[in-house]
């Protein structure tokens, strides 16, 4: 080996030994723009990252929920535009492998509360996070969990109840090994869970809370769940009717005594017009008679297309999750309903049409115009409003809009169905029709027919005469105002007529109008399908739901109306099947 | 030497691997049997059964049109179907121009799926041909189209020679003399706003013409009644002979007066094709008179192309079709006396038997004497029994008591333009929740023509007084 060659194989061996040791291994490297799961949990703020992080996941299940519980029910059909499988869950031919009967969305959302709630307790464990503030933030995770299976068993009847959190890539492939659980014993078990949160507040964080805070014109408030409202669900699911009412009590009277006097009467009260946006929720005509003078942006639509920060909103909406128009998902209904902006896959049945049509207003006018609230009428044909209204009207620039989940109305009319089941139909009637003082009201008027007491047993007649938690003080004079004065009725600030007050006292006949009204006050929300089935297990009776669905094909010329009654008859078709896929 | 032919080796395999690959979309969107090196016009002129055709596309220079880029079909008859061809058509250069473009459209017309495709195409003269399966409008087309570059060409057994529209042919012919002249005499001018010069516009937006603009006639029954040049459009009219056009007429006269004629004409026209074999007795005309056809009574008859042309000996219109009766809508005033927005109502509401009507309602508006009012033209004389329907006190109507309200109408005899008069017709008292029509007298106008009628209001400011409520007015003429 002569010099140079030594040199050279010297630098070689040099270079290569040079670059072998300077590399770090990829694998060491920390990457900057991830977060690794050691650094997360740390401090509350860690935690409320995951609670916003956890709610932006929930967000995408609005599609699914919206689809499931409205197409499948009798008041949402599907256009000419849509697919085959959005179609077979309109008539009930579902097959398989139908992309929109996948419970792993669900499922998603659920393993990652787990994995939220696992952590927190090892925050608490470690004293990274206080009582008060884990307590808080375990029971806004734990209550929004139980939401999500009582949905899954709404739709699936029985399903695998994971509480426990997975981590590797191994448990979740035996995902489809687990026991399912009936829907009777997930109930069971959802009641249990829910009632043992730590913290079961109307509000999931009081005021001052970091994540109660106004964001791009959007207030956190009330994006997250109402813990009563789920429970009084679970009970009302589970045909426990006073401990539904306790729960739905809490929150009809969680504002009584806000110093804020507009908070204490409208909120969340179904009440009368008062020249005021905290009492705009009613429909209103800017000359009464005349249809023509309907009106879209005051009364009762904009409970819809007010931002969240708006006071007409806020004294109806408990639970609420607005879309950005700055940023994505943007509102995913309007792919569905707008056939301008979207593709205009589902629109209003002719049977909600026919609902609608079929009510009578006080004004003389032959129809319920809740109906013209919530949908359109357009080139293409009627078009769904209510999932897409907006303060700035939907275009292709702004998918902006709001996934409303609960609201007032919806409160009082399962406060209304527990109340009739508890033999307090006179109670549910009057939140379904003119309001607590009216129909209680025993005593003196005035020649227009205005309650004018005279006397203090006069006075007294204006409350509901049951006891705790049926109790509704609806008193008034010219000196004195009782939280419920402003209670006016689900039908009456609607301005359609009441009925019959024989339904005080007819206990099943009560609670079909309930979900009748229903589809009236709340269709296209997300409600119907749950509302049809609950009362269909309650009565023991598949006539309920399939006579529904049978009227919404038939009136929709589906041919498949006869065959998709005959399946929902038998209890067993109305749950869809559980597909691991 | 072994290095060379290495490489040539591999130029070679990759030069395989290059052609040898045929891109699949480009093979899915293959159209077999096109000759994409000739075009429309070189095909056509290389087919020997088709060469009388093609000299009368190159003499009539659409040879040129055949050989551009747009893309054209051609049904071009054989030589066999042009032997029997009208010797004036080939003589005159325009005619035969119009012939030959009556065989070409300018789009690519791909052959029918089924035996029943029909299809509309327009042509380049401006008409439009009918393909039901293989049929183009009369003539049959000879197996597939000839696919080139720039489109297809079909060959047809029969020529088609193109058809006068039916203005075009009514212009023509001397069957309806009277019927003719008439129609062709209410014509008016007007400004021709695509030549005229546009010098500024109005507060509007409307164009201020340059003075003394050019102008064009234009004719009543292209507006008033059908615009029968129009050849994307189909219509059945009628033209009557003299005899039955002057009877026809004379009937029509004590009712229409001046516009008697007028009167006749505007129902002549029928929506849509309706040829001689399936043409029923009675057909509607376009503002919905009937029109009763007798067969025998058809003198001509003549395909145009755009609808069908009979010419008939009678045409017997019964009176009480054409004299009809007519309404006033409440909900639809022409004008107020005064305007009370806040107290002017537009309802919908149920009758006592659930069936819907509008109407309206001025509630409390405070003008003693304030009056809604209607316009009606073209009033047949003729003497009328009227009705009115006036509902107050239905649901959410504040009007629960009985009031008055008052029928008047303009006299055109006594009036001037500066003093109207009108007369009192009739006197209403609407009691509460009568859902029927309440007679309110005979009516006869003064003159053909327009009927001006105000609903007016009791002499007071008072609610519940004052108040105006119409449904509507129903006028039955009473015939002899």
């Amino acid at each position: 080996m002569d010099f140079n060659k030594k040199v050279v194989a010297i630098f070689t061996v040099a270079i290569l030994a040079t670059s072998l040791w300077s590399c770090k291994k990829i694998t060491d490297e920390v990457p900057e723009d991830k977060l690794d799961i050691s650094n997360a949990y740390r401090n509350v703020a860690d935690a409320d990252a995951a609670v916003i992080g956890l709610y932006g996941q929930f967000l995408s299940l609005e599609k699914t929920y919206i689809l499931q519980n409205e197409l499948r029910a009798d008041l949402v059909d599907v256009t000419a535009n849509a697919d085959p499988y959005l179609k077979q869950l309109a008539n009930h031919t579902i097959t398989k492998d139908n992309p929109y009967i996948d419970p792993r969305p669900y499922y998603k959302v659920i393993l990652n509360c787990n994995d939220i709630l696992k952590n927190f307790k090892i925050m608490a464990d470690n004293f990274r996070m206080s009582v008060d503030d884990y307590n808080k933030h375990y029971a806004d995770v734990g209550a929004l969990r139980s939401w999500i299976y009582l949905q899954l068993g709404i739709q699936y009847g029985s399903v695998p109840y994971i509480t426990a959190p997975i981590e590797n890539v191994d448990d979740i492939k035996n995902l489809s090994n687990y026991p399912r659980i009936p829907f009777e014993e997930l109930l069971t078990r959802l009641i249990d869970f829910t009632e043992k949160l730590p913290y079961k507040e109307v509000y999931a964080y009081p005021s001052g809370n970091p994540l109660v805070i106004t964001i791009d014109g959007n207030n956190t408030q009330k994006i997250f769940i109402c813990k009563p409202f789920v429970l009084g669900d679970l009970y009302l699911w589970n045909n426990n009717y006073v401990k539904a009412a306790e729960n739905y009590h809490k929150i009809m009277n969680v504002e009584n005594d806000n110093t804020n006097i507009n908070f204490a009467y409208d909120a969340y009260k179904i009440g009368y017009y008062l020249n005021s946006a905290y009492n705009d929720q009613s429909v209103r005509y800017a000359r009464s008679q005349d249809e023509s003078t309907l009106l879209y942006d005051q009364g009762w639509k904009t409970m819809f297309s007010s931002p969240n920060t708006g006071n007409v909103w806020n004294m109806e909406f408990l639970w609420g999750i607005p879309y950005s128009s700055g940023f994505k998902p943007g509102n995913p209904m309007i792919e569905f309903c707008s056939p301008l902006y979207g593709k205009y896959l589902i629109k209003p049945s002719n049977a909600a049409i026919d609902n609608w049509n079929a009510q009578r207003q006080y004004n003389g006018i032959p129809y319920d115009a809740r109906g013209r609230l919530s949908y359109e009428t357009t080139t293409s044909g009627p078009a769904i409003t209510k999932l897409t209204d907006n303060l700035i009207p939907v275009s292709n620039l702004n998918k902006g809009g709001k996934w409303g989940i609960y609201r007032a109305a919806l409160l009082h009319l399962r406060m209304s169905e527990a109340a009739n089941r508890d033999g307090k139909g006179k109670l549910g009637w009057a939140f379904l029709n003119i309001g607590i003082a009216n129909t209680f009201y025993v005593g003196t008027r005035t020649a227009a027919g205005a309650a004018a007491p005279v006397s203090f047993e006069e006075i007294n007649t204006m409350a509901s005469p049951y006891g705790y938690p049926f109790n509704f003080d609806a008193r008034f004079n010219g000196d004195y105002r009782s939280a419920w004065y402003r209670n006016t009725g689900i039908r009456n600030r609607a301005g359609v007529t009441a009925l019959n007050v024989s339904f005080q006292t007819d206990v099943i006949g009560l609670e079909g109008k309930l979900i009748d009204e229903a589809a009236l006050e709340l269709a296209f929300e997300g409600n119907r399908w749950p509302d049809l089935l609950r009362i269909a297990r309650r009565q023991n009776n598949p006539a309920f739901l399939a006579e529904r669905v049978y009227q919404k094909l038939l009136k929709d010329g589906d041919p498949n109306a006869a065959a998709a009654r005959a399946k929902l008859m038998n209890p067993d078709n109305w749950y869809l099947p559980f597909e691991w896929k | 030497m072994k290095k060379y032919i290495l490489n040539t080796l591999f130029i070679l395999l990759t030069a395989f691997g290059l052609t040898g690959c045929k891109d699949p979309l480009e093979e899915h969107n293959e159209v077999i049997n096109v000759d994409n090196t000739i075009d429309v016009f070189q095909k056509l002129a290389a087919q020997p059964n088709l060469s009388k055709f093609s000299e009368y596309v190159r003499s009539t220079g659409y040879d040129q049109l055949l050989s551009s880029s747009q893309n054209y079909s051609v049904w071009a008859p054989t030589n066999d179907a042009l032997a029997g061809l009208d010797a004036a058509i080939v003589a005159d250069p325009a005619k035969l121009k119009e012939f030959v473009a009556n065989h070409i459209a300018l789009t690519t017309v791909t052959g029918p799926q089924t035996a029943n495709d029909t299809l509309k195409v327009a042509l380049i003269n401006k008409k439009y041909a009918t393909i039901i399966g293989n049929k183009f409008e009369d003539a049959t087309v000879a197996g597939k189209g000839a696919f080139v570059k720039n489109g297809v060409v079909y060959s047809i057994n029969q020529a088609v020679p193109s058809r006068l529209n039916i203005w075009e042919y009514m212009l023509g012919s001397t069957d309806a003399a009277a019927q003719t002249a008439y129609i062709s005499t209410i014509t008016a001018q007007v400004i021709d706003s695509a030549n005229a010069t546009i010098i500024g516009y109005d507060n509007l937006g409307a164009p201020i013409f340059a003075p003394n603009p050019p102008t064009v006639s234009r004719n009543a029954y292209w507006t008033n009644v059908a615009d029968l040049r129009v050849e994307n459009q189909q219509y059945t009219f009628f033209m009557l002979q003299d005899g039955a056009f002057n009877s026809e007429a004379a009937k029509l006269t004590p009712y229409f007066s001046f516009s008697d004629k007028f009167a006749l004409v505007r129902d002549l026209t029928v929506k849509g094709l309706f040829t001689p074999d399936q043409l029923p007795d009675t057909l509607l005309s376009l503002r919905g008179v009937k029109i009763p056809i007798s067969k025998s009574a058809i003198v001509k008859s003549y395909r145009a192309s755009n609808g069908m042309v009979y010419v008939m000996s009678a045409l017997p219109f019964r009176l009480k079709d054409k004299v009809s009766g007519f309404k006033i809508e409440g909900e639809n005033p022409s004008s107020f006396r005064a305007i009370r927005t806040a107290n002017t109502f537009y309802r919908l509401k149920l009758d006592d038997k659930g069936i819907q009507y509008k109407d309206i309602e001025v509630y409390n508006h405070g003008v003693a004497e304030n009056y809604i009012r209607y316009l009606s033209s073209s009033v047949p004389l003729v003497k009328y029994k009227v009705y009115a329907r006036a509902i107050a006190g239905n649901t959410g109507d504040a009007q629960v008591a009985a009031f008055t309200q008052r029928y008047f109408i303009l006299n055109p005899l006594t009036s001037t333009i500066d003093a109207p008069v009108y007369d009192l017709f009739a006197t209403q008292t609407v009691n509460p929740l009568n859902y029927n029509e309440v007679y309110l007298g005979d009516y006869s106008p003064k003159q053909y023509g327009l009927l001006d009628l105000r609903l007016t209001a009791a002499n007071s400011t008072s609610v519940n007084v004052n108040t105006l409520i119409l449904d509507y007015l129903r006028f039955e003429p009473i015939l002899p």
